[in-house]
C-alpha cells in the first residue's frame, strides 16, 4: 500500500504555508500520529502528523517551500509496494503542481508595452523594455571601459566596476574607482540599514491591517472607567476560588453582557453583509516574537468567569508557544487590545477586520475624586472603543461604551439580563 | 434557370464536404455561401480556437520551462501576432477549401440562398433548381442570452476577433465553448471566470474526467461559479455581472463578458413553416436516420439539423445523405461520433460512460490509468488519465474517456475499439509502442479487469 500524505486544509482564510521543518528523512518508519513537518500559515504554526504506518518513500517539498493545501506532501507506505517504488513513476497520482500567479489586480485596463509584447509569466505587471530596442542614453548602463589598474583596485576592493562612473566620461580610472570606494563607504556609514524580511506573519498582518484602514470607517470614543468595584471582584475570586483572573476576563464578560442589550457588537461585516451572531466571541490580542495572534474565546455570554479565564489562559499561552489552531482564532466579533503593562495611558487599536470593534485598555491612573465633601484618591483605566461605522452609529457606540463603563464600575449589574 | 443536380446551401463543413463528394460521384453541384466557405468551424469555431489553443498551451509549457530552469526567462509574448497568424492559418484552410470546390466542378454562387419550393432556390435574383436533391447545411448562430445590459457581452465569434488580451473576463455559460475559452485566456494571463447554470460542468461526461478538466481550469487560475444565473451586466470603467446563487445575489467585474450559452439552428432563408419543414423543439430541422427532412427532395445535414454541433457529425451526416441521394442508404450511428473539448489538458471521449452503460443494460467496469505513470508522459511533462469501460460480462469496450496531452488524438483509439467491440483479450494482445501516450489507453482497458501491467 502506498499514499500520499497532502497538505490539510489550514481553514479559514489561510490557503497558503510555508515548510518551516521537515522532521522525517526518506527511508525512515512513521507510526500514525508522527509529525511529518512544520508548516508555518499566516496564523500559527502547523504540525502536519502522518495518518498512515510505514516507510518514509519519497519527500515532495523541502524546507522554505510555500504550499497549499491539496499538496501532495509525502510519499508513505508499507509492505511489498513500497520496497518496490520507484519515486516519480508513482502511484498514478502527479505530483504537486505550483499554482499559477494569482490573477493581476482589476482595474483600468493597461494598455500593453509599446511593442504589443507581453511577459509571458506576468502579462499585465510592469512592461520589460524590449533589448534591443532600447535607445543609448545617459540612463544605459554606464561604460564599463576601465584602466587595467583600476579594473585590479576595483577587483581587490569586491566593487563593480560597472557601477563606477568615470570622471572624464571616456573610462574609468583608478582615482574613480577609489573615489567611488570612499563615497560608498561613506554611505554604508551614514545610511546603511539592513532588509529585515518581510515574513508571512508580517505581510499578513500588513495586508490585513491596510484593509482595515482602507475599508472601515472607524470612529472612537473614550471613557473612563472606575476600577475599585473589579478590583474588589478580583480579590473576592481569588479568595473564594484561589483563582487570578485578569481585568481582560472581567472586560470580556462585562463585554458579553452588555451585547445582549446592544446585540449588533455580536456581529461581523462578511461579503458586503452584516452577520449578526448569537453569541459574544471575545478576541484578545496577543503580542508574540515577531508577531501578533488574536484568539478567541466563544460564547462568552453563556461561560462564567472561571471559565472565560481558564480559557484565555490557555489560548494565549498556546498563541506564545505558536501553537494555536486555526480553529482558535478568526471568529471574533470584538477584540480586546491591552497596553496597560507597557505603561499606555490610552490608545486607539485598530479594528481586527471584519469585527465591528476593538477596545484599547490603558494602564491604571489614580485621578482624584469629588465625593461632595473631599477629593478620594481613585484608580481608573481609560477604555477606547473603535466601531465599524458601518454596523454601528455614534449614539449605540455611546451607550455600549456607557452601560460597558456602569458593568465594570458595578460587576452585579452583569446579572441583570 | 440554372440546374443542377445537387444544390447544396451552407458551404461549412457539411456543406463543402458534401458537394465534393457529390462532384465526386458525377453530380453537377451548386454550392451556396453568403459568407466564407468553411462556416463557423473555419472560420470562427474549431480553427481559429485551436490555434488559440496550440499557443497558450506553448505558454504554459514555457512557463513550467523556465521555473525547471531549463530555460532561463519565459520571454515576452504578442497577442495581436498570435491573431495575425491565426487568420493566416484560416485563410490557408479557407482557400484550400476554395480550390477543392474548384477542382471538383463544384460552382460556388457567393449570395444568401432563399428556398423556395424543395427544388428552387433563389439567389441574387437568379433562379436555380435541384433535379435530385436539395441539401440544407446552414449551421447555426450564437444564442445571445437575455436580461438587463446583455447587449454589453459580446459573443464567440467576437471574441476571436480581439486586438489585444483582455486582463479580465467573464464567460457566461460553461459548455464546451465557455470551457475552450476560459482555458485560452487563462493561460495567456487574462483573469476569467465562468458562471454556469448548471450544477455541474460536462455533466453527459464520465464523472471522473470531468473533475479533472474542473481541476485543469482552476490550476490555470479560472473561477468557476456553477448553479448560478445571470441577472444583469452594468458598465462602470469595468463591466460588473450580477448573477444570483444559492439565493443570494453577487457580482464580478471585468473588462469583458463573453457570452457562451450554445447555439441555435440557423434557419435564415428558409422558411420552414410555409415550405412545410417540421422543426424540432430546438429550432433544429427535424430528420431521420438517412438525414431526410419532412418535406420531399430535401436533407438536412450539420448543425442545423443535429443536437451534438460538431464538424464532424456534419461530414459525417453528408456521407449519410449523399448515399441516400445516390440510392444506397447507409443510416447513422450517433452513439460513435466522438466529442472533444480543448481545453488544457483537453478532453475527449467516445462510446458510452459508465452511467450510459448501466442504463443500456450491461454490467461495466471502469479502468483508468494515470498519465504519471507512463513513460511518455513523464518526459513530456504531460498530466492527466484515460478512463476505460469495458462489459464485464463480455469483455467488450463500451466506452472511453480521456483527460490529458494529445486526448483528441488517442480517442481515435478509442473510436476503433468501441466500433470493433474490441474485447479485453484483444486489448491485452495489442502491441503498443513504447513509449507512447496511447499506452495509457490500453492499460486502462486492462486495469477494467485488474489487468493493468505498471499499476497496484
Amino acid at each position: 500500500m502506498i499514499k500520499e500524505i497532502k497538505m490539510p486544509d489550514a481553514g479559514q482564510t489561510t490557503d497558503e504555508a510555508q515548510i518551516i521543518a521537515v522532521k522525517v528523512k526518506v527511508g525512515d518508519e512513521v507510526k500514525r500520529g508522527d509529525i511529518l513537518l512544520e508548516a508555518e500559515t499566516d496564523k500559527a504554526t502547523l504540525p502536519v502528523e502522518s495518518y498512515l504506518a510505514g516507510k518514509v518513500l519519497d519527500i515532495r517539498v523541502s524546507e522554505g517551500d510555500t504550499v497549499h493545501a491539496g499538496d501532495a506532501l509525502f510519499v508513505i507506505g508499507k509492505g511489498k509496494d513500497a520496497e518496490e517504488y520507484v519515486p516519480g513513476a508513482g502511484n498514478g497520482v502527479p505530483a504537486a503542481e505550483e499554482r499559477p500567479e494569482a490573477s493581476p489586480e482589476e482595474g483600468v485596463p493597461r494598455q500593453p508595452a509599446g511593442d504589443g509584447f507581453l511577459s509571458i509569466d506576468d502579462p499585465f505587471g510592469e512592461p520589460e523594455p524590449s533589448a534591443p530596442m532600447r535607445p543609448a542614453s545617459c540612463e544605459s548602463k554606464p561604460s564599463t571601459e576601465a584602466m587595467p589598474n583600476a579594473k585590479e583596485e576595483a577587483r581587490s576592493r569586491g566593487i563593480d566596476i560597472t557601477l563606477v562612473t568615470p570622471s572624464n566620461g571616456k573610462f574609468v580610472t583608478r582615482a574613480d574607482v577609489i573615489g567611488f570606494a570612499a563615497h560608498e563607504q561613506q554611505a554604508t556609514k551614514d545610511g546603511g540599514y539592513d532588509v529585515v524580511p518581510l515574513t508571512g506573519a508580517r505581510k499578513v498582518i500588513g495586508t490585513r491591517m491596510l484593509q482595515s484602514c482602507r475599508d472601515i470607517p472607524s470612529w472612537s470614543a473614550t471613557v473612563r472607567v472606575d476600577m475599585a468595584a473589579c478590583e474588589r471582584l478580583r480579590a473576592d475570586v481569588q479568595s473564594r476560588y484561589g483563582v487570578k483572573v485578569s481585568y481582560n476576563d472581567i472586560i470580556a464578560k462585562a463585554v458579553a453582557a452588555v451585547a445582549h442589550e446592544y446585540p449588533i457588537f455580536n456581529a461581523r461585516y462578511e461579503n458586503d453583509e452584516i452577520h449578526q451572531y448569537h453569541h459574544t466571541n471575545v478576541g484578545l490580542a496577543v503580542a508574540v516574537e515577531g508577531s501578533l495572534l488574536v484568539p478567541v474565546v466563544g460564547d462568552v455570554d453563556s461561560k462564567g468567569l472561571l471559565e472565560v479565564s481558564s480559557e484565555f489562559k490557555e489560548l494565549v499561552g498556546k498563541a506564545r508557544e505558536k501553537r494555536l489552531a486555526p480553529s482558535e482564532m478568526g471568529f471574533g466579533s470584538i477584540s480586546i487590545s491591552n497596553l496597560g503593562m507597557f505603561g499606555v495611558h490610552d490608545f486607539t487599536p485598530i479594528i481586527n477586520p471584519p469585527e465591528s470593534c476593538i477596545l484599547g485598555i490603558g494602564e491604571f491612573v489614580v485621578e482624584p475624586f469629588w465625593n461632595g465633601t473631599a477629593f478620594e484618591a481613585h484608580k481608573y483605566v481609560y477604555v477606547t472603543g473603535v466601531f465599524d461605522h458601518r454596523m454601528i452609529d455614534g449614539a449605540c457606540a455611546a451607550q455600549f461604551l456607557s452601560s460597558l463603563k456602569a458593568c465594570l464600575e458595578n460587576p452585579g449589574l452583569m446579572l441583570a439580563r | 434557370m440554372n440546374s443542377f443536380d445537387l444544390i447544396v446551401v451552407g458551404g461549412g463543413p457539411g456543406g463543402y464536404s458534401i458537394a465534393i463528394e457529390g462532384a465526386k460521384k458525377g453530380l453537377k453541384v451548386a454550392l451556396f455561401e453568403r459568407g466564407k466557405v468553411g462556416g463557423t468551424c473555419l472560420n470562427v469555431g474549431c480553427i481559429p480556437t485551436k490555434y488559440l489553443v496550440d499557443k497558450a498551451a506553448y505558454l504554459v509549457k514555457t512557463r513550467s520551462l523556465s521555473k525547471d530552469g531549463i530555460i532561463d526567462t519565459s520571454g515576452r509574448f504578442s497577442f495581436a501576432n498570435i491573431q495575425k497568424q491565426k487568420d493566416k492559418a484560416v485563410g490557408t484552410l479557407v482557400s484550400g477549401t476554395e480550390f477543392l470546390l474548384k477542382k471538383n466542378g463544384v460552382e460556388v454562387v457567393s449570395g444568401e440562398a432563399k428556398l423556395v419550393s424543395a427544388h428552387v432556390i433563389t439567389c441574387n435574383g437568379a433562379e436555380y433548381s435541384s433535379e435530385k436533391a436539395t441539401v440544407i447545411a446552414t449551421g447555426s448562430v450564437p444564442v445571445m442570452p437575455k436580461f438587463p445590459g446583455s447587449e454589453l457581452a459580446i459573443d464567440s465569434s467576437q471574441v476571436l476577433a480581439l486586438e489585444s488580451l483582455p486582463r479580465s473576463m467573464t464567460i457566461i455559460g460553461g459548455g464546451v465553448i465557455g470551457l475552450e475559452l476560459a482555458s485560452i485566456f487563462a493561460s495567456m494571463g487574462t483573469s476569467v471566470s465562468i458562471i454556469e447554470m448548471l450544477p455541474a460542468l460536462l455533466p453527459n461526461a464520465q464523472p471522473e474526467a470531468a473533475k479533472l478538466v474542473v481541476k485543469g481550469l482552476a490550476d490555470l487560475g479560472v473561477d468557476i461559479v456553477t448553479n448560478a444565473r445571470v441577472v444583469s451586466c452594468e458598465r462602470d470603467g469595468l463591466i460588473t455581472t450580477r448573477y444570483e446563487v444559492g439565493g443570494s445575489e453577487k457580482s464580478l467585474a471585468s473588462e469583458l463578458v463573453v457570452a457562451a450559452v450554445g447555439r441555435r439552428p440557423n434557419l435564415s432563408g428558409i422558411d420552414a413553416k410555409s415550405l412545410g419543414i417540421e422543426l424540432g423543439p430546438k429550432g433544429n430541422i427535424l430528420v431521420d436516420a438517412n438525414q431526410r427532412t419532412s418535406l420531399e427532395g430535401v436533407w438536412a445535414i450539420g448543425d442545423v439539423a443535429c443536437v451534438p454541433q460538431l464538424a464532424h457529425a456534419a461530414f459525417a451526416e453528408g456521407q449519410v445523405a449523399l448515399s441516400d441521394i445516390l440510392g444506397s442508404p447507409k443510416p447513422m450511428d450517433m452513439s460513435l461520433i466522438p466529442s472533444c473539448v480543448f481545453t488544457n489538458p483537453p478532453y475527449a471521449s467516445v462510446g458510452m460512460t459508465m452511467a450510459q452503460a448501466k442504463d443500456a443494460g450491461f454490467e461495466p467496469a471502469l479502468g483508468w490509468f494515470a498519465y504519471g505513470s507512463n513513460g511518455m508522459a513523464i518526459a513530456e511533462g504531460a498530466q492527466g488519465r484515460a478512463f476505460v469501460v469495458m462489459d464485464t460480462k463480455s469483455g467488450k469496450t463500451l466506452g472511453m474517456s480521456i483527460v490529458g496531452d494529445q486526448a483528441a488524438e488517442l480517442i481515435a483509439l478509442g473510436e476503433v475499439a468501441v466500433s470493433k467491440h474490441l474485447t479485453i483479450d484483444e486489448w491485452e494482445s495489442l502491441t503498443i509502442a513504447h513509449p507512447s501516450l496511447s499506452e495509457t489507453v490500453r492499460e486502462a482497458a486492462l486495469d477494467a479487469f485488474g489487468r493493468a501491467v505498471h499499476k497496484i
